[in-house]
């Protein structure tokens, strides 16, 4: 379950970083350099899968319909904590998921059962 | 740009304005109270700390309910159960028709018999949430007028907000009313599902108090037998076989089945000590996403079989069923509960910055009548600084009255209020920086206070172990005031200026 709900959320995050990253301020902002145009279309391409990918484990986690209701809640609070971090300490900003995948990792193969 | 489109988003802006600002002061005690009642159950929890957690199983706590049920009334033609959950580990028994029937509480692990002091509890927030704690007329009016603004103060913004898609992620802060202003159009714009959901949502639950017209022309009965038509079928219910009522462990079992694990709410025994009992399943309200009032099956209490199952609903009524229990939030465990509290906060946090952006845009203008200025700013105190101190009172004084108080319950409400109309006063008589200061301080104080209350107050109620539901609203408590802590100390140390930056909205 545990892990199912931290995938939404990572995966969400992702979709947002990436059409965060896709806008040429914020990709100058975060990286120091202006993004080639192939580069943009990419970001945005990834984004918008990694968003509704994040569909998956919200269906799996509540089992059914539900999960829409927590994918639209789970892609809202990524954007939000994602231009939070943008605002107040922007080096978390890509720090965030590489961090979120290793404890997505370790919580998959631990697989703790009473969370 | 033509002039036409000009004007036409220059009075979308007025619009927005004053929709937000008059309804605003509305929307915040609205949005902040029904934030605090998707834990409703956990307040209550906190507020009677005579009740304590036990490690309790369903099937056995029903046993210890008949059990009572028997040995004090003997002659009773109904039981009605409430079953402990993990949110409310309490086990209820009535032996009375009727919402208001007495109803004794029972340790769900022993059976013992417990009494908790008289309160509202959560109920309170809910209460204020959807009526302000004024009754149908006028309360749920103003609250539907208010619910009505915030839908026009949404789509106003869309028009008028220009660069939606371009400032999407942009929040710079610590620049003054630009700071403001992009924290109000993020807290807008990436929670937009979430804020048509719930004020749209909002306003269906109450259609019948809202659109009475077409109901009560259509309709004898009214609202009732509106929702009676959504029935696809009336079954006549079976009769009972003749027998003895089978151990209540069945019924939980069966139900269990049924609903799912935890999800049996109450179990009701109709004529337990007759020929033919019947018995009634009550689905726990968030087993699924539609909230269904009166929900239940009947089953004999003889042999278990089904006599009449969960009634089924047509389209229509299904759809409104759906969207209750999207507003409601019942479903979905915890996990949901968060994000829908999470959604609640960031939501007030857009109504908060949105009112304060316009003290600010009146305090710019060198025509400004300094009485609007004055109340605008005073309500802005009281609204944002003194309602949070209000509620965090309101659940102070539960642990500070008396147990045994007369009238227990009402005073809590009275007490609540009576701190609100203060924080006027004070927003009133000093000037509207100390009186920030000081409303926020003494919020962040009360809630850091809050689990240390306990430690002093409820001596006499001995605990084993950690309770973790009580833990779990002090923790909240606690962060709520290091957050409010951190604003406290991000408030300018002068007062309040114009601000330099120019106009940027409209």
């Amino acid at each position: 379950m545990m892990v199912q709900y931290f995938a939404g959320f990572w995966l969400a995050y992702m979709g947002m970083l990436g059409l965060c990253l896709s806008r040429e301020r914020h990709f100058q902002a975060l990286l120091g350099r202006v993004p080639e145009p192939s580069r943009v279309v990419l970001l945005q391409r990834g984004g918008w899968v990694a968003s509704v990918l994040s569909l998956w484990p919200c269906w799996l986690a509540w089992q059914g319909p539900m999960g829409i209701v927590a994918w639209f809640g789970q892609l809202s609070l990524a954007g939000f904590i994602l231009v939070m971090l943008l605002g107040l300490v922007p080096r978390f900003v890509l720090r965030l998921p590489a961090v979120a995948a290793v404890a997505w990792a370790v919580l998959a193969v631990a697989q703790p059962t009473h969370l | 740009m033509s002039t036409e489109t000009q004007s036409f988003t220059q009075s979308m802006a007025w619009l927005h304005r004053w929709a937000g600002l008059v309804l605003g002061w509305l929307l915040f005690a609205i949005f902040i109270t029904g934030t605090l009642t998707v834990f409703d159950k956990e307040i209550s929890w906190w507020m009677q700390p005579e009740l304590e957690q036990s490690n309790f199983e369903v099937a056995a706590a029903a046993e210890l309910a008949e059990q009572w049920a028997r040995e004090q009334h003997p002659e009773a033609k109904l039981w009605n159960i409430r079953l402990p959950t993990a949110r409310e580990p309490v086990l209820g028994i009535a032996t009375a028709k009727g919402r208001n029937a007495p109803e004794q509480l029972l340790n769900p692990e022993t059976g013992e018999p417990m009494k908790a002091r008289d309160t509202q509890g959560g109920a309170f927030f809910f209460k204020f949430h959807y009526s302000f704690n004024w009754g149908k007329y006028p309360g749920a009016w103003i609250v539907g007028l208010a619910a009505m603004g915030m839908l026009v103060a949404l789509v106003s913004a869309l028009v008028i907000h220009k660069r939606i898609f371009k400032d999407f992620f942009l929040f710079r802060p610590f620049k003054g009313k630009r700071s403001w202003l992009d924290a109000h159009n993020v807290t807008g714009v990436l929670l937009l599902p979430f804020h048509i959901m719930i004020t749209y949502t909002g306003l269906v639950i109450f259609v019948s108090i809202y659109m009475p017209a077409a109901i009560s022309s259509l309709y004898e009965g009214g609202f009732r037998s509106m929702l009676q038509e959504g029935k696809v079928a009336e079954v006549a219910e079976a009769e009972a076989p003749k027998g003895a009522l089978l151990p209540l462990a069945d019924f939980v079992r069966q139900g269990e089945a049924y609903f799912g694990e935890g999800q049996l709410s109450r179990i009701t025994v109709e004529h337990p000590n007759g020929p033919a009992p019947v018995v009634g399943l009550w689905p726990a309200m968030g087993s699924q996403m539609a909230l269904v009032k009166g929900n239940h099956m009947h089953v004999a209490g003889a042999d278990a079989r089904i006599l009449e199952p969960l009634a089924e609903w047509r389209g229509a009524a299904q759809t409104y069923q759906v969207m209750s229990g999207l507003h409601f939030a019942q479903f979905g465990g915890y996990p949901m509960r968060w994000l829908y509290f999470v959604c609640g906060v960031i939501g007030s946090a857009m109504i908060a910055t949105g009112l304060v952006l316009y003290a600010m845009r009146l305090r710019r203008q060198a025509s400004v009548n300094s009485l609007w200025l004055k109340i605008v700013e005073s309500l802005n105190v009281t609204v944002m600084g003194g309602l949070p101190l209000a509620c965090i009172a309101f659940l102070w004084v539960n642990h500070l009255l008396p147990a045994t108080l007369m009238e227990r319950a009402v005073w809590e409400v009275r007490v609540f209020f009576i701190v609100w109309l203060a924080t006027l006063l004070h927003a009133w008589w000093q000037p509207c920086r100390v009186a920030w200061r000081g409303q926020l301080s003494v919020t962040a104080v009360l809630c850091l206070g809050l689990p240390l209350l306990g430690l002093f107050t409820v001596g006499d109620v001995h605990r084993h172990g950690l309770d973790s539901i009580r833990f779990g609203v002090e923790v909240g408590s606690v962060l709520i005031g290091l957050g409010l802590l951190w604003v406290r100390a991000r408030l300018p140390r002068t007062e309040f200026k114009g601000a330099e930056h120019k106009e940027v909205c409209a």
